[in-house]
């Protein structure tokens, strides 16, 4: 039998009179990181206090590590353990650390709150402080700290009281670009070390996969779903692959093989795209299918195989190029490496040729 | 060109020099002609007469013990009022700044009619053989009531500078509230506290109207520094401006000894 970290079944939030969070439920594995993305103002931070007990739910049961923390149900509260009883770590977005203590009395702060021994203190303090690697900074005050090392005071204030479950708000949100690269690895390898359940909450897509074996999609209140990433991509719904920025392609259920589906997308050759799951669907029958900007191949008209098109829109980023092309009434966004389209020596209005790499069939495609 | 630019910042800087200076001698002259009021060869006989060490001590004592409840009853109050959204807030605050503005006499009136042997609350201590007017402790109820909201006001306004969220934080830490408060809270606020007992102390030091009015001017029992300085006045200008010296200079140790002790944390 799975034995769930936490686990939130059907909880909802109002605050301000509004419903924050719709009946929101998963489970996650212990020892395992979760990460759910979603835009601000999805009720991201709201479930993380539901779960810490900040917030009581009004509706619904948190459990974590397989015992009920909270529940309430037709607006009576049955269960409702306090936050500092529930053993969680959180770490906030903005660190929260305490101004006039020292890096030191951060971290001890929830030993000393239990009378835990000098001893004890110095111990846990010292090793969680290795952990994330700021011995040396232990008699700093959080002001004269940077904001990569201050999170980190964070992480190790959360982990020195061996939380059972690890609660992380976009922690690192309010960092530059560089220091949260070098501390999304970190993070990374922390989790890894602790082995510890964890819920990760961010705004960053790539952050959530970076740092999730399991990745859910909040908006607006409500949990789209929450499952490993190859379970997400080989069951692929409509609403996670608009926000995941795929193209979404009608097309004919021609047969089924070893290699997964093939397809026949009006204007393309014949395409298979693979199956992870069994698919329901019909030979015959007209389904979606999702296209992730990267598989979408461009070559020049000239030389290129496939349907042509023209590119109607042209983005330049640090890494890559977006083109948006055209073909007949419909649009696609493809995603080209900066270097290979150097290469291509394209440009707006050119005519190009495309062709598909890969693509995954939707499950809820009628 | 350049004075031009230079010009009115120059009439700025001479403007608040001028002000600063006009404020500080407003201040300092009247100071200073109380020291210059006493001759020298009466110090030694002004400082050991028994009146003036009395004055001194029943000032002491009771602005110190006007301080403690002050802060026993102020800290929970301005807390609480910090924190939570009550049902008729606004009438609550008028009533907690009411003494601010209430004319000391009208202040030691109301406490005389309160607490009087005839009073209701004045019978009941009776009846433990209490009776207040006249008594050292009507000064401290006498001062509390005058001090009291300056020092509500300040902490008030120091726990709501806390961001709330830091106590957010430390309650998924400590199990214990009063943990988080004394560890947390207590010190984030502890310049507005600092500077609401400076306030709150200052206040009491110099109650007059109402510690007259209510407690009685009785030399040794509720005779305190500013009551003492209005009797000697009739009598003796130099023993009241030996008085006056020395709460200048108490006054003036406190609040630069507070001063230090909240610009060091």
């Amino acid at each position: 039998m799975t034995s769930f970290g936490v686990q939130v079944e059907g909880v909802r939030k109002s605050l301000g009179g509004r419903e924050v969070l719709h009946g929101v439920s998963f489970a996650l594995e212990s020892g395992k990181t979760g990460a759910i993305v979603g835009p601000s103002g999805s009720g991201k931070s709201t479930l993380l206090n539901v779960i810490s007990g900040l917030l009581e739910a009004d509706d619904g049961r948190v459990s974590i590590d397989g015992s009920v923390v909270g529940e309430r149900a037709n607006g009576v509260a049955r269960v409702n353990v306090p936050p500092s009883q529930r053993n969680v770590g959180y770490v906030f977005q903005d660190y929260l650390l305490f101004p006039h203590m020292t890096v030191f009395e951060n971290v001890a702060y929830g030993l000393r709150a239990r009378h835990a021994s000098d001893s004890t203190v110095r111990e846990r303090v010292a090793a969680s402080l290795e952990k994330v690697g700021l011995r040396e900074l232990r008699d700093k005050k959080p002001p004269q700290i940077s904001g990569g090392q201050m999170q980190r005071v964070a992480l190790a204030r959360a982990i020195v009281l061996e939380p059972k479950l690890l609660l992380l708000d976009e922690p690192l949100s309010a960092l530059d670009r560089s220091t949260r690269e070098s501390l999304r690895v970190e993070l990374r390898r922390t989790f890894d070390e602790l082995a510890t359940t964890a819920v990760y909450v961010t705004h960053d897509l790539d952050e959530a996969f970076f740092l999730g074996q399991s990745v859910g999609i909040l908006h607006s209140g409500e949990l789209s779903f929450f499952e490993s990433k190859s379970d997400m991509l080989g069951r692929m719904s409509r609403p996670t692959a608009e926000f995941l920025g795929f193209n979404l392609v009608r097309a004919r259920l021609l047969g089924v093989n070893g290699s997964g589906a093939v397809l026949h997308i009006e204007g393309w050759d014949p395409v298979t795209v693979p199956l992870v799951y069994e698919s329901a669907h019909r030979v015959g029958q007209d389904v979606v299918v999702a296209v992730p900007p990267e598989s979408v191949k461009v070559s020049p008209e000239a030389s290129g195989q496939g349907v042509r098109a023209r590119i109607e829109e042209l983005y330049e980023f640090k890494d890559s190029v977006q083109l948006v092309v055209g073909y007949g009434a419909s649009r696609l966004v493809c995603q080209v490496p900066n270097l290979e389209f150097r290469q291509l020596s394209l440009k707006r209005g050119d005519p190009v040729k495309l062709a598909l790499e890969s693509a995954l069939l939707l499950s809820d495609s009628n | 060109m350049t004075q031009s630019q230079t010009g009115p910042r120059d009439w700025a800087a001479v403007l608040y020099w001028g002000c600063l200076t006009a404020l500080l001698l407003f201040i300092i002259i009247p100071v200073a002609s109380i020291f210059f009021e006493i001759p020298g060869a009466s110090v030694v006989s002004e400082a050991t007469n028994s009146s003036t060490i009395s004055a001194i001590r029943i000032s002491l004592v009771t602005s110190t013990a006007s301080l403690f409840v002050t802060m026993a009853l102020g800290i929970p109050t301005a807390r609480f009022l910090s924190r939570r959204e009550i049902r008729g807030k606004g009438v609550i605050d008028t009533f907690l700044d009411l003494p601010i503005v209430l004319p000391p006499a009208v202040a030691g009136l109301a406490l005389l009619l309160a607490f009087a042997p005839h009073s209701l609350i004045g019978k009941f201590l009776l009846h433990y053989g209490l009776i207040l007017p006249g008594n050292i402790v009507a000064v401290v109820i006498a001062e509390t009531f005058v001090a009291m909201p300056f020092f509500v006001r300040s902490a008030r306004t120091a726990f709501e500078e806390i961001n709330p969220k830091l106590e957010m934080a430390a309650s998924v830490l400590s199990p214990s509230k009063f943990f988080s408060f004394r560890k947390v809270v207590l010190p984030l606020a502890s310049r507005g506290l600092v500077a609401g007992c400076i306030l709150a102390w200052g206040r009491a030091m110099g109650e007059f109207g109402a510690t007259l009015l209510f407690a009685g001017n009785l030399p040794g029992i509720t005779q305190t520094m500013p009551l003492a300085i209005y009797l000697d006045l009739e009598v003796n200008i130099y023993q009241a401006s030996f008085v006056s010296a020395i709460l200048i200079v108490i006054s003036f140790a406190v609040i630069a000894s507070t001063r230090w002790v909240a610009g060091r944390r």
